[in-house]
């Protein structure tokens, strides 16, 4: 999650406006769930993690490991559609390879891939700041961005104050077998509870000391618009279109 | 006599808890001065500070602002907070934006300052607390030295006539603990009131035109800094002790090595100059 933010406020990109990033990311993730799955959410993909990794500069170990957990979740649920289990008083288990599933499972895997990467590029490229201050412009209730704005901060401060009590839970040997961890991290998390209730507390009062009147005001980052670049982005997003229209002609997948 | 511009009347505070934050206590903060809030600590600092700009309330007392009694109403405290502004001990508590210009911009916006105005605002006090090269990080990747920086502007670009300051050194290094009394010098020079809690005593006898004394909640003794932190039998009795230099400023008086008629070196720069240089001194 750190290095998320880091590389949001790194990369090579970071100066882009915003709805240029946005126009990207939102358009390929519409491409990857609109156009036919082979090859076009494949493309979308491909497209995406060079973008992130070429382009914006994310290494791509990283980019790879980010990948995983979702990539698990997703072959996961393709591996659940594709292998049937059957089980009968006489056969007993039987484990079978289902094409009908498989055929349902891979459009499945490469439309998540596809939609997951353009999210990615979105996230990895664009601070939650920058992101706020466009949602606002858009006119999303103030409420609702301040909410996401303090979840934001609290998210930071509260996963610090984990860490520091967990390292020192730890250094007073708190982790040292099962049963002792398990109870340490109920300590924690009971007393992380009580530190959120302070700390909103006393954050309320640091705001109070500034003005504070229900409202989070803040200068939004200056940014401008490049119309070459938005242009860019929907050449690309037509050839996206294009290729996988035409490739489908070329190449179809055995169904 | 200078002016008063803010005093605190008896005030007394009682926790939600029960805990007593401050038992009738009198403080007077004449204007443009360097006062010095000490005490140990859970003295009862971080509460008066509170009150100083309304963000406590309270239960017993009153706060005077400009010899007028303030008033808790909606429009009376942000006028109040404009003129007051009060930095916390834990700049956690008081972050709460993504990156640096947009915390910084917050109090300016609040104030009603147009946007451009506050960012110029921003850009001129960060650039004068030297910081300007963090103007977008996000906040939580700062050093605790930077967050209170950082936390100081915010206070600052709302340009308040009284700066009230919550330990404000604490947990700095001594390069950045100097850094920050030479920006507080450079505010003391345009004409803003200063008033800061702290327990380091070695710091507020050099840097303090005045200093009170703090002690279970109760104001103790408010004076001129090398009279009142003379008093041994006081300092022990509130948990304190006398400042090294002013310590050793005494016992070279006693030793005939200091003349007696002579003002006592207030730094340890000035104490080794009178020690070098005896006749000059
Ligand atoms: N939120 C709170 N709830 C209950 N008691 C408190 C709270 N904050 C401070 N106190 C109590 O009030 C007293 C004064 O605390 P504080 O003003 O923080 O002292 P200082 O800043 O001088 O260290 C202490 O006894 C402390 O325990
Ligand atoms: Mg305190």
């Amino acid at each position: 999650m750190y290095l998320i933010d880091t590389y949001a406020h790194t990369n090579r990109w970071r100066r882009w406006h915003t709805l240029e990033k946005l126009v990207l990311s939102a358009g390929m993730l519409l491409l990857s769930l609109i156009l036919p799955p082979w090859p076009g959410a494949a493309l979308v993909f491909a497209a995406m993690t060079l973008l992130t990794t070429r382009g914006a500069g994310v290494p791509f170990g990283f980019y790879a490991r980010l990948l995983l957990p979702p990539l698990g979740f997703i072959l996961a649920s393709a591996a659940a559609l594709a292998v049937s289990v059957t089980v009968g008083p006489r056969v007993g288990w039987h484990v079978s390879f289902s094409p009908t599933g498989a055929a349902v499972a891979y459009p499945l895997l490469l439309r998540s891939l596809g939609a997951t990467s353009s999210l990615y590029l979105l996230a990895l490229t664009t601070p939650v700041v920058d992101l706020l201050s466009t949602l606002r412009r858009w006119g999303l209730p103030q409420f609702v961005l301040d909410l996401m704005l303090l979840s934001y901060r609290f998210l930071f401060v509260l996963t610090d104050t984990a860490r520091a009590m967990g390292t020192a839970q730890a250094s007073r040997l708190g982790y040292g077998d099962l049963r002792t961890a398990r109870h340490s991290l109920g300590l924690l998390i009971a007393s992380l509870i009580r530190r959120v209730l302070v700390r909103a507390n006393r954050l309320e009062q640091g705001l109070a000391a500034r003005g504070y009147d229900g409202n989070l005001a803040v200068l939004s980052p200056e940014q401008a618009l490049a119309p070459a670049n938005l242009g860019r982005i929907v050449t690309l997003e037509l050839l996206v279109v294009t290729l996988s229209l035409y490739l489908k002609e070329l190449w179809t997948w055995p169904r | 006599m200078a002016e008063v511009i803010l005093e605190a009347r008896q005030l007394d505070y009682r926790y939600s808890g029960g805990a007593a934050g401050l038992r009738g206590l009198d403080l007077t903060v004449k204007r443009g001065s360097k006062l010095a809030v000490l005490g140990a600590n859970g003295a009862g600092k971080s509460t008066l500070l509170l009150h100083l700009n309304g963000v406590l309330r309270p239960t017993r007392g009153e706060i005077r602002l400009d010899g007028r009694p303030v008033r808790y109403s909606r429009q009376e405290l942000s006028l109040w907070r404009q003129q007051v502004g009060v930095v916390l001990q834990d700049p956690d508590d008081q972050l709460f934006a993504a990156s640096v210009f947009q915390d910084v911009s917050f109090g300016p916006l609040n104030q009603g300052l147009s946007p451009p105005t506050a960012r110029e605002r921003v850009a001129e006090v960060l650039h004068a607390l030297g910081i300007e090269s963090l103007w977008d990080r996000p906040t939580h990747s700062l050093s605790f030295g930077q967050k209170k920086l950082v936390a100081l502007a915010g206070v600052l670009a709302m340009r308040p006539r009284v700066l009230v300051l919550d330990e404000p050194t604490a947990g700095l290094d001594p390069w950045g603990a100097q850094r920050l009394v030479e920006s507080l010098e450079l505010l003391h020079r345009a004409d803003t009131t200063l008033v800061m809690a702290t327990h380091d005593m070695d710091l507020a006898y050099g840097w303090a035109s005045e200093v009170a004394v703090l002690d279970r909640g109760r104001a103790v003794l408010q004076g001129a800094p090398h009279l009142v932190l003379q008093d041994e039998q006081l300092l022990a009795g509130a948990h304190l002790r006398a400042p090294w230099t002013l310590q050793m400023g005494l016992r070279l008086q006693e030793l005939g090595l200091y003349p007696a008629a002579r003002v006592l070196p207030r730094t340890p720069e000035e104490l080794l100059m009178c020690l070098k240089s005896p006749e000059l001194a």
